[in-house]
């Protein structure tokens, strides 16, 4: 038995204990009273005739053997000398004790009352408090379920990812194991070996740039990489998102283009915010025709900035928009699939935007290129 | 992981003969719980009966809707409501704040209505998320649409249902707001370890959600 539980039975006890002993004193207390009014009639009776004593006691005590006294008649007597049942009512003090015994009572119901909507009080409070930590453990259990399953997923993820790599890695190694084979084996002219040695350059930085791209991945995703978020300019991150690849912006005639904005700062990661803006700006400059425009847009909003960046690359069809930042997610076109690329860039830009509570999507730009918008709060 | 929310072959059509409208054929869905769920289809695609349905405030003519693995549809109007008002937050176009309660009143109202305490610093969590508590003591016809409904967010949220479903809360926001309240939407149910199913017409919109089902004629055509 708990405590209260207990406490709660010794309250009750104790009351009917009280109830008892007043009740109790009470009928005590009327009994008496009904003696003495007997004793003060039996003194009466023997003062006015001393002869009778004997049968008097008979009849007071209730042990007269003489049967047959009629109630009627004594009653008719006493109204003869003006003494009827509300004058008896009234004399001998039996009010005082009814009385008594109702306060008692009523004080009875009371308690248990109170007692009763007391407890009705406690157990609401303890349902609606049971209630609330029922919600609370679901809210947990769910969050931890959540965590369960994307650690779960992430395993298998990076089964997948390793696979992957494997795969990604595989072309452009035996390019250039071929392309050995074939300069050991074969008399090459000079312009011949020049045309193999650009290749082989070029096949080493394909494997340099996926190598890059799967190191910040996975650093990123294996947890290595904790975002540091702190008050920074946001003017700083894009500048340094900018120049990340304004040298490949540079050799294709790519105009980067910034309108002005105020110096806003937030709270972030300014080296990941960076290669989330990067990685956007880099896709823009990829696929977008020679000559062309890239625009960046900031704005501030109520909780968020926003970051706007538009190409006028070839688009993304619309069935394809919600996938381009799953990971390793390629688009279909052909100029994409001929376009060297893991399917990384924008999966690393979402988790870090979201990561930081900001967002990413993409709509349709203006010159049918594709407009990134992205938010990141501003507290 | 078990699915919080799930339909089973549930259908709902309206009218007969030749205006018979099937606005749910047969749909399957299942939801996991903390899952972002944008729900994508045209007008009349069938999105908002399903809403309807999920949150219990219309019956299907026949097929079943288990919140938490429970069949909702047997039980009874008053229990339905009861079970309704405890487990899930609605979030509509329209904000329906109660133009004379101010933003506090407004956000605890139905957690008073079902005669529960307001869990003070829960709630004034939610509105510091929301960027509302500067404006606590404001009236509705004060405040832009955009605040309007960060409050009808807050008011949602502040009961602590497991399950939040909103029939395109952003339909009578510009996009830069839209962006925003999204946002804001999709954090804070993160943080609270929150289900949220969101109907949109807006692709972009969409793109916020872990996954988009897209219905067309009353069917899943992509999940």
């Amino acid at each position: 038995m708990d405590s209260g539980k207990l406490r709660r039975v010794a309250l009750a006890a104790g009351l009917l204990f009280c109830f008892v002993a007043v009740t109790g004193c009470l009928f005590l207390r009327a009994s008496q009273a009904r003696f003495e009014e007997e004793a003060k009639i039996m003194a009466k009776l023997t003062e006015t005739d001393p002869a009778g004593e004997a049968e008097f006691a008979g009849i007071i005590t209730g042990k007269s053997n003489e049967e047959g006294a009629d109630t009627g008649d004594g009653k008719k007597l006493l109204e003869k000398y003006g003494y009827t049942f509300e004058d008896s009512m009234r004399g001998n003090g039996l009010w005082i004790y009814a009385g008594g015994l109702g306060v008692v009572l009523a004080a009875g119901f009371l308690a248990a009352g109170a007692a009763g909507w007391y407890c009705f009080r406690e157990k609401k409070k303890e349902k609606d408090r049971a209630e609330y930590l029922k919600g609370r453990l679901l809210e947990t259990q769910n969050r931890s379920e959540k965590m369960e399953d994307r650690l779960r997923k992430e395993e298998q993820e990076t089964k997948a990812l390793i696979t992957d790599i494997s795969h990604q890695l595989k072309t452009p190694i035996a390019s250039l194991k071929m392309s050995y084979e074939i300069e050991d084996s074969t008399e090459l002219s000079e312009e011949e070996r020049a045309e193999f040695i650009r290749k082989e350059r070029e096949d080493v930085s394909r494997m340099e740039n996926l190598l890059q791209a799967f190191v910040q991945m996975t650093r990123l995703e294996t947890g290595m990489i904790r975002l540091q978020q702190e008050k920074r300019s946001l003017k700083e991150t894009l500048k340094q998102a900018v120049g990340s690849i304004y040298m490949k912006a540079l050799k294709k005639g790519i105009r980067i283009e910034t309108e002005e904005f105020p110096e806003l700062v937030i709270r972030h990661d300014p080296k990941w915010t960076a290669e989330a803006f990067g990685n956007v700006l880099d896709n823009a400059v990829k696929y977008a025709p020679a000559g062309s425009w890239v625009r960046i847009q900031v704005s501030e909003m109520v909780s968020f900035v926003m970051v706007e960046i538009e190409d006028e690359g070839p688009g993304i069809p619309e069935k394809e928009r919600g996938k381009i930042f799953q990971r390793f997610y390629r688009g279909e076109q052909k100029n994409v699939q001929e376009t060297e690329g893991a399917g990384v860039g924008l999966y690393l830009t979402r988790q870090i935007l979201e990561r930081q509570k900001g967002t990413v999507f993409v709509k349709p730009g203006r010159n049918g290129g594709s407009k990134f918008v992205m938010t990141l709060p501003k507290e | 992981m078990k699915a919080i929310l799930e339909t089973k072959n549930l259908v709902k059509y309206y009218g007969t003969g030749e205006n018979l409208v099937k606005a749910i054929d047969h749909t399957d869905i299942r939801i996991e719980p903390g899952e972002f769920v944008a729900v994508v289809g045209r007008s009349g695609s069938g999105k908002s009966t399903l809403l309807h349905m999920l949150g219990g405030l219309d019956r299907p003519d026949s097929g079943k809707v288990l919140i938490e693995g429970r069949d909702i549809f047997r039980l009874k109007d008053e229990r339905l409501a009861v079970f309704r008002r405890r487990k899930i937050g609605f979030i509509f176009q329209s904000y329906n704040l109660v133009p004379s309660l101010n933003v506090w009143e407004n956000i605890v109202l139905p957690i008073g209505l079902d005669g529960r305490k307001v869990d003070q610093e829960y709630v004034m969590d939610i509105i510091r998320r929301i960027g509302m508590e500067d404006r606590l003591h404001a009236l509705p016809n004060t405040l832009s649409g955009g605040q309007q409904q960060r409050v009808a967010i807050a008011r949602a949220l502040a009961s602590r249902p497991a399950i939040i479903l909103a029939d395109e809360p952003t339909g009578n926001l510009d996009s830069r707001t839209e962006i925003e309240v999204v946002n804001l939407l999709k954090n804070c149910v993160t943080e609270y370890g929150q289900t949220l199913v969101m109907i949109t017409h807006d692709e972009s919109i969409a793109q916020m959600a872990d996954r988009m089902i897209v219905i067309e004629d009353g069917k899943v055509v992509r999940a």
